[in-house]
C-alpha cells in the first residue's frame, strides 16, 4: 500500500515539477510570473492528441510514435511560449512591472477560450500511447504508464540539469538570471537568452501536459488551471527562481496530496486543503521558500 | 615611469559626446581620442560624469549627441553585447560578478561572444560541441591564471576575497578578447600593496596589446601608470595631457580644490 502510494506521489510530483520548472526559469530571469504557462501545458496536451491521430501513419505505433509525439508536442509548446513572450511580454518589458503580468493573464484567457471555441468544450479521450501493463514491485502493482511518466520526467530534468550546468548557453542563462544587464555588458544578447528560456520552459510545460493527459486519460480546455496553480505554488515552496527548488517543491506537493488522500479519512476531498495548508505554514517559516535565497533586489 | 606621447593609430575617437538626463548635462561636449597601446586615465571630482561617460561608451546609456568611433566604426546606438563583440570590455565601480557562479564559470561567460552557439549540440553530444566547451574552459583557465587566480577557479564568485573579485572582473572582461579594456576604479577600496599589485596587472594587460582606459581616484596610481590623463569636471573634459602636465594645470587644481586652493 505504501509503495503503491509512493509511486502515485512520485508520478504526480514529477508532473508538478516539470510545470514548476517553467515558472521558475522565467521568474529567474525576468522576475515575472508567466500566468499563461498553464495554458501552454494545456496546448501541449492538445497537440499530442492531434499528433496521436496523425503520427501512427508516419512512425507507426509503439515507442517511436510515442517519442515522436512527445518531442513534437514539446517543441510546439516551446514555440508557443516564445511567441507569447515576443508579442505579449517583450513590448511591455520596460513599461512597468504590472503590465506584463496583466498581459499574461490576458494571454491565458485568450488561449483557453480559443481551445474552448475552436476545438472542444468537452473532455476528449486521450489515447493510450502504449499498451498499459502492470508490474509487481515488492507486493505492490505499478502500471507501466506510471513508470513511463516518471522516467520521461526524470530524463527531462537530467537534460535540463546538464544544459544549465555544462553548456555555454546554460551558463549564459544563469548569468542572465544573476544580473541581466551585466550579462549584456559581457557580450550576451539578453533577448536571445530570454527567448531560449521561454522555449525551454514551454517545452517542459508541454511535456508535462502530455504526461498529464496520459495519466488521467482525458483532456479538456481548462486542464491547465489546477496543475498550473499547484505547480506555481510548488515553485514558490521550493524558492522561486531556483531550479532545484522547483523540482523539490513539485515532489513535496505530490507526496503531500497523495498521502493526504490515502491516509486521512475523506482525505481525497481534503487533499488540496491539506497540501496548501502545509505550504502556507512553510512559507510563514521560510518566506523565500525551501531553497530560495533572500529575494535579491533588482536594480 | 616613462610617459610616452600618443603613438600608434587612433583606436577610439569620441566627438562632441553628450549624455543629458532632463536638464542635467551629465556628460557634455566631450572630445577625445585614445591610441592603440596606451594606458589612459580619466580623473575628476565625484559627480564629474566619469562613470556616465563609461556607460555611454558601453551602451548602458544611449547618449544624447555625438559620435563614438571605435576602429572607425560607430558604437553609439549599438546594444551592449554588440559593443563587446566589437572589442570593448569593461569592469565596474561596484563589483558586478555573477555571484552564484564559480570564478571559472564567470570567465567562461566572458568568452560568450568569441565562441559558436550549439543549441542541439548538447542533445546530439556532437564532437564539435564537446570541443567547443573544452576550448572555452581551457581559455578561461588561462585568463584566470593570467590574473593570478588559478587556484580559486572552483570558488563561488561571491565567496572570493575583495581583491580577488576585482581581478576576476578583469579576467572575465579579458576573456572576450577586447582591444579596449575599460576599468572603472579598479583599485577602489584597496590598500597600497594591493593597488601596486593591480597596477602591475594593468601593465601586463597592455603588454598583451590591449589598450586600457580607466577611472582612477588614487593619484599615486594615476601618476604611476598613465601615459595620458583626461580630467573631467561637471560633465566636461577640462584638461588632458601627460600626468605631470595635468597636475600642474591651474584649472585642474581649481576643480579639485576650489578657486582659493588654486591661488
Amino acid at each position: 500500500m505504501l509503495i503503491q502510494q509512493l509511486v502515485n506521489a512520485l508520478t504526480l510530483g514529477a508532473i508538478y515539477s516539470l510545470i514548476a520548472l517553467g515558472y521558475t526559469l522565467v521568474y529567474g530571469i525576468l522576475a515575472m510570473i508567466n500566468f499563461a504557462h498553464s495554458e501552454v501545458l494545456m496546448l501541449g496536451a492538445f497537440m499530442a492528441l492531434g499528433l496521436a491521430a496523425l503520427l501512427p501513419a508516419i512512425f507507426g505505433t509503439g515507442v517511436v510514435g510515442l517519442v515522436g509525439m512527445f518531442i513534437l508536442s514539446m517543441a510546439g509548446a516551446g514555440v508557443i511560449n516564445v511567441l507569447v513572450e515576443r508579442f505579449a511580454y517583450r513590448p511591455l518589458r520596460h513599461i512597468s512591472r504590472l503590465a506584463p503580468l496583466i498581459s499574461a493573464i490576458g494571454v491565458s484567457i485568450i488561449l483557453q477560450n480559443g481551445v474552448f471555441l475552436w476545438i472542444s468544450t468537452q473532455s476528449l479521450r486521450f489515447p493510450e500511447p502504449v499498451a498499459i501493463g502492470q508490474v509487481p514491485v515488492f507486493g505492490a502493482t505499478i502500471s507501466t504508464l506510471q513508470i513511463t511518466i516518471l522516467a520521461a520526467a526524470l530524463i527531462l530534468m537530467g537534460l535540463l540539469h546538464f544544459f544549465v550546468e555544462r553548456t555555454k548557453l546554460g551558463k549564459a542563462m544563469r548569468a542572465c538570471s544573476d544580473d541581466i544587464q551585466t550579462a549584456g555588458l559581457m557580450g550576451i544578447n539578453p533577448d536571445y537568452i530570454i527567448a531560449l528560456t521561454f522555449f525551454i520552459g514551454g517545452a517542459l510545460g508541454g511535456a508535462a501536459g502530455v504526461l498529464y493527459g496520459m495519466n488521467y486519460g482525458s483532456i479538456k480546455y481548462n486542464l491547465g488551471f489546477l496543475p498550473g496553480a499547484k505547480a506555481f505554488t510548488a515553485a514558490v515552496l521550493g524558492g522561486i527562481g531556483n531550479i532545484r527548488g522547483a523540482v523539490l517543491g513539485g515532489f513535496i506537493l505530490g507526496i503531500l496530496e497523495v498521502l493526504a488522500s490515502g491516509y486521512i479519512p475523506n482525505g481525497a476531498q481534503w487533499r488540496d486543503v491539506i497540501a496548501f495548508t502545509v505550504l502556507i505554514i512553510v512559507l510563514l517559516v521560510r518566506p523565500s521558500g525551501l531553497l530560495g535565497e533572500k529575494i535579491a533586489e533588482k536594480v | 615611469m616613462t610617459t610616452k606621447a600618443p603613438h600608434g593609430r587612433v583606436l577610439l575617437e569620441v566627438k562632441d559626446l553628450a549624455q543629458h538626463f532632463g536638464g542635467l548635462k551629465a556628460v557634455d561636449q566631450v572630445n577625445l581620442s585614445i591610441h592603440e597601446g596606451e594606458i589612459v586615465s580619466v580623473i575628476g571630482p565625484n559627480g564629474a560624469g566619469k562613470t556616465t561617460f563609461f556607460n555611454v561608451l558601453t551602451g548602458v546609456y544611449p547618449g544624447t549627441r555625438g559620435e563614438i568611433l571605435f576602429n572607425g566604426r560607430e558604437l553609439r546606438g549599438m546594444a551592449s553585447h554588440d559593443i563587446v563583440a566589437a572589442g570593448v570590455a569593461r569592469t565596474f565601480q561596484n563589483i558586478r560578478l555573477f555571484a552564484h557562479m564559480t570564478a571559472l564559470e564567470n570567465v567562461m561567460v566572458g568568452r560568450h561572444t568569441r565562441t559558436a552557439q550549439f543549441l542541439l549540440g548538447p542533445l546530439l553530444r556532437s564532437a564539435a560541441f564537446r570541443n567547443e566547451e573544452k576550448a572555452i574552459e581551457t581559455a578561461a583557465k588561462e585568463h584566470l591564471e593570467f590574473v593570478g587566480l588559478k587556484a580559486l577557479g572552483n570558488e563561488l564568485a561571491k565567496n572570493l576575497p575583495y581583491g580577488a573579485q576585482r581581478k576576476l572582473e578583469i579576467a572575465r572582461a579579458l576573456a572576450s578578447e577586447p582591444k579596449l579594456l575599460i576599468l572603472d576604479e579598479p583599485t577602489a577600496g584597496m590598500n597600497s600593496t594591493e593597488s601596486q599589485d593591480l597596477v602591475a596587472l594593468v601593465r601586463k594587460v597592455r603588454e598583451r596589446g590591449v589598450t586600457v582606459l580607466l577611472i582612477e581616484h588614487q593619484m599615486r596610481v594615476v601618476m604611476d601608470i598613465s601615459d595620458r590623463v583626461f580630467v573631467f569636471d561637471y560633465g566636461v573634459k577640462i584638461a588632458e595631457g601627460k600626468p605631470k602636465e595635468v597636475v600642474a594645470n591651474a584649472r585642474v587644481i581649481e576643480a579639485y580644490l576650489g578657486k582659493e586652493g588654486a591661488q
